[in-house]
């Protein structure tokens, strides 16, 4: 880095990477810190994947392999709707919120503070997922796969960390913890998370297959190279259609929010 | 100072997960050395595959077979185990199995080491082709399969609600075949089962015979085997006319004919006419007294229990298992290779040890024990390609069952298993707690 | 609108309604940077609907206003302004040092954490969680991140509620340094006393008003206000009539007047009715006060 490329707009850019370095450290501190919260978000993704995909699976089955590409959602879903809804419902009933709005944080960085502390938790646990699954599951994929599975995996949180940003700015705090834990447990279900969907009666296929959940997972399970014969472009499409009705939503609740 | 120490745990980070992205293991790398020991089976009867040695040695190093021989040296230091009266036979090979969950543990512990889908999960049988190459010990059998099969939209194949790619015209073809093998099969299944003059056959669309044609070529074009689903005489004929290298059952509508045998022996077809599942399907399954056999019961596994003793709910009025048989030894008798499939786990089957009813059923169409052992072993391998399998002989995989009686003469002895090898390392055969008292 | 002309809030005919009530009603009022103003008013007057608008977190319906010559809310006012608002319970897992390094980088021309650390009081502190502070503690920090910044405006509402007496001094001798330095203050308070003790200029709001705008000893004067309870004969338009009387209520037996004038109201009543029991005279709180002006203003 050449010390004369640092004309202003290049420093200012600069400054806003710190401060997204800091805010988001400051995110990560309060989470390690509350080890309720976070223990939990980290082990259940991994515990339960090395009892259905490892433990309880037959060799050979390839649950392994399917597991992973659902189980690896599953990790971001948890990161991404506590992160946004709960944790955003409660700043806001808190007072922090507004004390960060008046203050010269850009919402953006706040946001992308956010954004960056779902990553990492979600990040932390694919590792702990891909190990499992290459050690004991019996896992092998292409190195351009397991590359396109982590990018989904990890993409794949932003629809989720939208729509916990409606609950989050939507909800009072005492309905948004309810609310979020029911929204993760119907996403993680009836998104076919936990058990394919495939397997379901034919009303929660329905259900199941406009939830986000079964679109990024539909994206994951291509990517390892299952259940051809739908276009990926639809869940795409699916996905920033839905990505973008949560930001409108969040967007109103925002603009609505006595701040 | 602050700056660039930043930077560098930044790049420790980046670097660790590259190198952890780098050792995930990808779907050609070896897994696991082979076992390094080495053991003789002493003494026993051994079908090799094609013909029976009367009494022989085996001698087994690292995996394979390293030697047979009637007066072996059996070098020092090598565990020997004492086969006399007993029969050693090459793992056996469905031709025609259905493999998902715990299927290929199943089919292992009934003396099943290789097994040929015909129909499943194309991701499936990827993650488990390392395993194949692999000599490192397994719980499980070895698969192949052809991923999906060619069918048209609501045709035979589409009703288990998996996503099936389907196609109807002959253009779409090569495109399919390429499809698939990017995908992994190993060989392509057609479904060809249009409805017959007066509208006889199963209430399913099926392809046209040019799209069949058209598959077989692009297949053929590819060198790999293109086999044809049949279930009545005049679409296996059209099948074999217009190509196939093998028919994955045998037609039981109407009696074999003249021409027929002539086409087939011309064509140098194969036929797998799973007809212990064609008797299930047509109402006279014997799945349920198989499951009290002792020999049996206390080795299936829940699913196996289910699927063998199920009684299908809905018989094909148009199958007759007698023509079926009649077929099939008219087939054997004219020099047409015979393979055996289970088409397990169809109701009325289960995966393993339905093999070796169809074996059973082989030997009642007419086929001598040991043209139904072949039936098994060595003529599947040599018409699916498959290396190192279906024989005992130098070089070989070893892959062996050992049996109690004389199954050359007497082809129910193979139930009588008492010893299982899979890649030179033995098989401790899983019981179960029977589900029913 | 330049900031160096010494204005720091330039409010000018802002109005804000919620539904059918006037928070704001016209109200026109400039603070000047290197002046501590105190905003008093009873609940509902329009201090939190004013401090709402400067923050940026509202919009105003009609009218103009501008912070050190920005947008209030803008991200330029924001770099400027510090802020101490009513509530905020920070996160309870990050220490005292913690929450002021990261509200600090928010500013460009911030102070050393330490600095801010000690102008707060917190130096004891500082490697403490927030979670394990006392109500007053975490006050002290909520004002360390308002004055982390060196805002050229910071706006503190009712910033003293929690603190001790001695915090309270230590934490005025720090806001008139600030203000010293340049810094406008805008402060809102229930505290007669504390706007005495800081304000170079208290102004009152009622209704959405400006109701009065002066220098505390000016307002002192208007507020000088007293009660006088007793059992009496007269009759309410007669003791309406006594000099200095602003207000005349009835509650049961008893007479509630307000005066301007105790001593000569009182003088006057004993003079008028010999027969004056229960007699009390107490100092109005500031609530009655500013009634009282109202009362006034609109007589």
């Amino acid at each position: 880095m050449s010390t004369l490329a640092l004309t202003s707009p290049q420093a200012a850019r600069r400054s806003l990477l710190t401060l997204l370095a800091n805010e988001t450290r400051a995110e990560l501190t309060k989470a390690l810190r509350s080890p309720a919260f976070v223990l939990p978000t980290l082990a259940l993704p991994l515990a339960f994947y090395s009892l259905f995909g490892i433990v309880l699976a037959p060799p050979g089955g390839g649950n392994a392999g399917y597991l992973l590409a659902t189980f690896g959602v599953f990790a971001g879903l948890g990161p991404a709707l506590f992160g946004f809804g709960a944790a955003i419902a409660d700043e806001r009933a808190r007072g922090v919120l507004a004390l960060k709005q008046v203050s010269p944080l850009p919402v953006g960085v706040f946001l992308g503070a956010k954004l960056a502390t779902a990553l990492v938790f979600t990040g932390t646990v694919l590792v702990g997922l891909y190990a499992l699954a290459a050690l004991w599951g019996g896992v092998a994929l292409p190195r351009p796969a397991w590359l396109l599975l982590a990018v989904i995996q990890l993409l794949g949180v932003v629809p989720f960390c939208l729509l916990g940003l409606c609950i989050g700015l939507g909800l009072a705090s005492s309905a948004a913890m309810g609310v979020t834990n029911l929204v993760f447990m119907v996403l993680a279900v009836l998104g076919g998370l936990w058990i394919p969907i495939m397997l379901f009666p034919g009303w929660m296929q329905a259900i199941g297959s406009v939830l986000p959940t079964y679109h990024v997972a539909a994206l994951a399970l291509q990517a390892t190279g299952r259940t051809a014969g739908t276009d990926p472009w639809l869940h795409v499409a699916v996905l920033g259609a839905s990505a973008a009705i949560f930001a409108a939503i969040a967007w109103r609740a925002w603009r609505a929010m006595p701040r | 100072m602050r700056i660039s120490s930043k930077l560098l745990a930044a790049g420790g980070l980046v670097a660790a997960l590259a190198a952890f992205f780098l050792a995930l293991p990808e779907p050609g790398d070896r897994q696991g050395a082979a076992t390094g020991g080495a053991f003789a089976i002493r003494g026993a009867r051994v079908f090799d595959g094609e013909q029976v040695l009367p009494k022989a040695t085996v001698l087994v190093r690292d995996g394979r077979i390293e030697a047979v021989g009637r007066n072996l040296e059996i070098p020092a230091g090598v565990a020997i185990i004492e086969a006399a009266g007993r029969t050693l036979l090459p793992g056996l090979i469905d031709s025609h199995v259905h493999a998902w969950g715990s299927a290929l543990v199943d089919a292992l512990n009934f003396g099943v080491t290789t097994t040929l889908g015909m129909f499943g999960d194309p991701a499936m049988l990827r993650e488990l082709k390392p395993h194949r190459e692999s000599l490192a010990p397994v719980a499980f059998a070895d698969h192949f399969s052809s991923g999906w099969l060619a069918t048209v939209p609501g045709g035979h194949g589409t009703q288990f609600g998996l996503p099936v790619p389907t196609l109807t015209t002959p253009a779409e073809a090569a495109p399919w075949v390429e499809a698939r093998l990017a995908e992994g099969s190993d060989y392509i299944k057609i479904v060809y089962e249009p409805k017959g003059a007066g509208g006889l056959g199963p209430p399913f669309p099926s392809l046209d015979a040019p799209t069949m044609q058209a598959l077989i070529e692009a297949t053929k074009a590819r060198s790999r085997p293109a086999v044809v689903h049949i279930s009545r005489l005049e679409p296996a004929r059209t099948a074999l006319e217009a190509g196939a290298d093998g028919l994955v059952h045998v037609f039981a509508d109407r009696p074999i004919d003249e021409a027929f045998l002539a086409l087939a022996v011309g064509r140098g077809a194969f036929v797998t006419p799973t007809l212990a599942v064609t008797a299930s399907i047509a109402g006279e399954g014997e799945g349920a007294a198989l499951a009290l056999d002792p020999r049996v019961a206390p080795f299936l596994s829940p699913d196996q229990q289910r699927t063998l003793t199920q009684v299908v709910q809905h018989r094909l009025a148009f199958l007759n298992p007698a023509v079926g048989l009649d077929a099939t030894r008219r087939l054997a008798a004219a020099g047409v290779d015979i393979l055996a499939g289970s088409d397990a786990p169809n109701p009325g089957t289960a995966q393993g040890v339905s093999l070796h009813h169809e074996l059973a059923m082989l030997v009642r169409a007419g086929l001598t024990p040991v043209e139904a052992l072949v039936a098994a072993t060595s003529a599947p391998a040599r018409r699916f390609g498959l290396q190192e399998r279906g024989r005992i002989a130098p070089g070989m995989r070893a892959d062996l069952l050992l049996v109690a009686g004389d199954p050359t003469t007497d082809i129910g002895a193979t139930l009588d298993i008492e010893r299982i090898w899979k890649n030179g390392a033995p098989v401790e055969r899983r019981r179960y707690t029977p589900t029913t008292p | 609108m330049n900031p160096d002309d010494g204005i720091a809030i330039d409010a000018r005919d802002l109005r804000r309604s919620f539904g059918r009530t006037r928070a704001l009603d016209g109200l026109s009022l400039k603070l000047r940077l290197g002046h501590v103003t105190a905003v008093l008013g009873p609940n509902g007057a329009g201090k939190t609907t004013f401090v709402d608008l400067v923050l940026g977190r509202r919009a105003s319906d009609g009218g103009q206003l501008t912070v050190l010559g920005h947008r209030p809310g803008s991200a330029a006012a924001r770099l400027c302004t510090g802020a101490m608002l009513q509530s905020a319970a920070l996160a309870a897992e990050l220490t005292v040092e913690e929450h002021i390094a990261l509200h600090a980088g928010y500013y460009t021309n911030a102070m050393p954490v330490a600095e801010a650390i000690e102008q707060a009081g917190l130096e004891a502190l500082a490697g403490r969680r927030y979670g394990r502070l006392s109500g007053g503690e975490q006050r002290r920090v909520q004002f360390a991140l308002a004055i982390c910044g060196r805002p050229r405006l910071l706006v503190l509402d009712e910033p003293t509620v929690a603190l001790d007496p001695d915090s309270r001094r230590a934490f005025w001798t720090v806001v008139r340094e600030r203000a010293t330095r340049g810094t406008a203050v805008l402060l809102t308070t229930h505290q007669l006393e504390e706007a005495e003790a800081l304000a170079d200029r208290i102004v009152l709001l009622a209704n959405g008003r400006l109701l009065a705008d002066g220098t505390p000893g000016e307002i002192r004067a208007r507020m000088d206000a007293r009660r006088i309870r007793c059992v009496t004969a007269l009759a309410p338009a007669a003791l309406a009539g006594l000099p200095g009387v602003t207000a005349v209520e009835s509650s049961g037996r008893h007479a509630l007047i307000r005066s301007h004038a105790a001593e000569t109201t009182l003088r006057a009543l004993l003079a008028r009715d010999a027969t004056v029991a229960e007699l009390e005279v107490s100092g109005a709180s500031l609530e009655d006060a500013v009634l009282d002006l109202i009362r006034s203003e609109a007589a």
